[in-house]
């Protein structure tokens, strides 16, 4: 398990990191949401020792993490971050080298995962001619081509098109099963709520949400809709009760006391024909967009 | 760690090489450079007095030993590459006349007598005489004629002769500026520089172009940072020794052929000094140029961070060719400068024994102090992916 302690990080005078402790648990896909410049790709490059924490630090299993773990890790930086005049082939072997594979296992796996991916055909091929998804493919085998422990993705899926999200999004679902930590950062917030198992959300360098499950997100005040097509006016005199929003014929409420949702029900089938009754999931956009106002 | 498992600096140095050896512009490079050595060979066996034959019709056995008599001569007033003469013996003067004029021969050498009917000789040529040729005919004539007078009179030759001698002596062991030495200052400058500027801006373009595409973070996690550089470095230093080595022996094997230099010993002498001096301004110039690289986001970026260098380094080019004796033995001093003046003044000759030493081990301490600086810019400012970085910045101690 990947675990931050209350890290905090400067550039300068501004500090941009303040206090960010959470946990990247084995087997789950663990989403790292935010603003631009929340801090998110500083939080991975600690991670990642490419940058050093000036408080707090970063754990792996439980011992202050070192180099020798970092180097077991997957990494996919920012934006592309391969060599554009490259063939692939050659370039994967490189970096299973780097990555302290000897020549001969590192074009092994090189080859094994090109096959997989649908690149073996292309494997003499520059990095640069191939598309966007194709080059995200070889992105991803770069992180993998070591057998990561860990595995930390800066915007995996930018940019990528339904089926290459489709793809990475299997990729990195697999990995989570075989017991790997996997952290990755993303905009796509929907995608984020598909695939993550945990979400950890950064505002202006500080966490907001951590390990919260996304089924039950929206915590302590769940919100319900009630469809009817008589007067519903009467309903809001239920103790605890909160309208959040109306319409002619429905209308979205939270309840302060438990069961209080129920009293609302029973009075509601009282009154006439209930069309609909369901609890409501605030989506993580919403969520976003009222925990960044 | 399996057996077969490298260093990463050494994956990274394969890396680079093969990168390079592929490279389209890598190969123009290396031909144009191969046909400049070439062409400054060829125009130093033009410039350069080469061997000549020249044929002289004679029509009697007088005539004959004076044409031998110059080539004795010949042989004497240039040990290394002495022209030659040859007898085309014929019956009279006009057939020999006709051998110069249907250009069978280069001259005719006839006896005549003047007014007062004395023998002379006459040399004659079609359209021009060869002055060496003239030169060495006329002193055999006159030498000739004197001896005989001087047996006709009753006069002692050696007595006649004494005082008559002109001894010759230099003081400087310095070679004159003559064409051919500065060709081939040129030549060899030339590869040097070349050789420093391919390499070393390669260096930094590999540095800039993994920022760029930001395959650094990457390998920074994966490897140590100092290994990148020690990778990058030691391939183009590879490929540049290998360039400048391999030109020179080209170059050398050539002059060995045209055989136009008189002193080729200095001149191998010379070039292991220009190697010595490239191996020690590459690893103080590469560092720099990483360092340069480093402090680049981009590539535009590099072209504005690398003018100084390339001035710098053309400047020390120039130099050698342009600047005042005092000036270029100051410079050959100056660690970089030094890399092309000392092998330069080698070249010229009367450089003391300690001076190459002296200029190198400046060279060696600069190099060291370069590469601790540069190591230290580059760590500081490969996560720098976002702006050009200054050289404020970048010397900060703000580890980040």
């Amino acid at each position: 398990m990947l675990e931050y302690h209350e890290v905090t990080r400067f550039y300068g005078e501004r500090r941009v990191l303040e206090n960010v402790s959470f946990s990247v648990r084995p087997g789950c896909l663990t989403g790292f949401v935010g603003a631009n410049g929340a801090g998110k790709t500083t939080t991975m490059r600690i991670g990642m020792g490419l940058l050093s924490a000036d408080g707090g630090y970063v754990s792996w299993d439980g011992a202050p993490l070192t180099r020798a773990h970092q180097r077991s890790f997957g990494y996919m930086p920012e934006e592309r971050g391969l060599y554009p005049k490259q063939a692939i082939g050659a370039q994967l072997r490189f970096l299973g080298e780097i990555h302290g594979l000897s020549g001969k296992e590192a074009v092994l796996r090189a080859d094994r995962f090109m096959d997989a991916f649908g690149l073996i055909g292309r494997k003499d091929e520059l990095l640069e001619s191939l598309s966007l998804g194709n080059q995200q493919r070889v992105q991803i085998i770069a992180a993998l081509i070591h057998g990561p422990t860990c595995l930390i993705l800066d915007e995996p899926f930018s940019g990528l098109d339904p089926l290459a999200v489709d793809f990475m999004s299997t990729v990195l679902r697999e990995k989570a099963q075989e017991g790997v930590p996997v952290l990755f950062s993303s905009h796509q917030l929907e995608l984020v709520e598909r695939l993550c198992d945990e979400l950890v959300m950064l505002v202006d360098g500080t966490i907001r949400v951590d390990g919260v499950t996304i089924a039950d997100s929206d915590g302590d005040m769940p919100t319900y809709r009630l469809e009817m097509a008589e007067e519903m006016s009467s309903l809001k005199a239920v103790r605890g009760i909160r309208i959040l929003r109306e319409g002619p014929d429905w209308v979205e409420f939270s309840s302060s006391d438990p069961g209080g949702e129920q009293e609302v029900l029973s009075r509601a089938v009282s009154l006439g024909a209930v069309t609909s009754f369901s609890r409501v999931h605030a989506s993580l956009t919403e969520r976003f967009l009222a925990t960044n106002k | 760690m399996t057996a077969a498992q490298r260093p990463a600096w050494v994956v990274v140095l394969l890396r680079e090489m093969g990168m390079k050896v592929r490279e389209k512009t890598f190969r123009i490079g290396i031909a144009s450079t191969l046909i400049l050595v070439v062409l400054g060979i060829a125009a130093l066996s033009f410039f350069s007095n080469k061997t000549e034959n020249h044929s002289i019709a004679v029509i009697d056995d007088a005539g004959t030993s004076v044409v031998h008599q110059t080539g004795d001569l010949l042989r004497t007033l240039k040990p290394d590459s002495p022209d030659e003469v040859s007898v085309v013996r014929v019956d009279t003067a006009a057939a020999a006349l006709d051998q110069v004029s249907d250009g069978t021969t280069d001259a005719a050498l006839v006896p005549v007598l003047d007014n007062t009917g004395a023998a002379l000789w006459k040399l004659v040529g079609d359209g021009s005489i060869n002055p060496d040729l003239e030169q060495a005919v006329a002193a055999v004539v006159q030498q000739t004629a004197t001896s005989s007078n001087a047996a006709r009179l009753g006069v002692n030759l050696e007595e006649l002769g004494r005082g008559s001698e002109l001894q010759r002596q230099l003081l400087s062991e310095k070679q004159g500026n003559d064409g051919s030495l500065f060709v081939l200052k040129f030549v060899f400058s030339f590869m040097f520089v070349s050789a420093l500027m391919t390499y070393g801006l390669a260096i930094a373009q590999s540095v800039v172009e993994e920022k760029e595409s930001r395959v650094v973070e990457i390998l920074a996690a994966a490897t140590s940072v100092k290994y990148l550089l020690v990778g990058k470095i030691g391939a183009n230093f590879i490929l540049g020794f290998l360039q400048v080595t391999a030109l020179t022996t080209i170059a050398l094997t050539g002059l060995a052929f045209v055989d136009v230099i008189p002193d080729l010993g200095r001149v191998v002498a010379a070039s292991g000094w220009f190697i010595f001096f490239f191996v020690l301004g590459f690893f103080a110039v590469s560092c720099i140029w990483s360092a340069l690289g480093s402090m680049a986001t981009r590539s535009e970026d590099l072209a504005s961070s690398a003018i100084p260098m390339q001035i710098l380094l053309f400047g020390a080019y120039f130099l050698s060719f342009t600047a005042p004796e005092e000036i270029l033995r100051v410079a050959s001093f100056v660690p970089i400068f030094s890399s092309i003046a000392m092998p330069t003044r080698i070249l010229d000759g009367g450089v003391a024994w300690w001076e190459p030493w002296a200029a190198a081990s400046g060279v060696v301490l600069v190099g060291i102090l370069a590469i601790r600086l540069s190591t230290n810019i580059y760590l500081r400012t490969l996560m720098r992916t976002n702006k050009r970085t200054s050289l404020k910045e970048a010397l900060r101690n703000d580890p980040s």
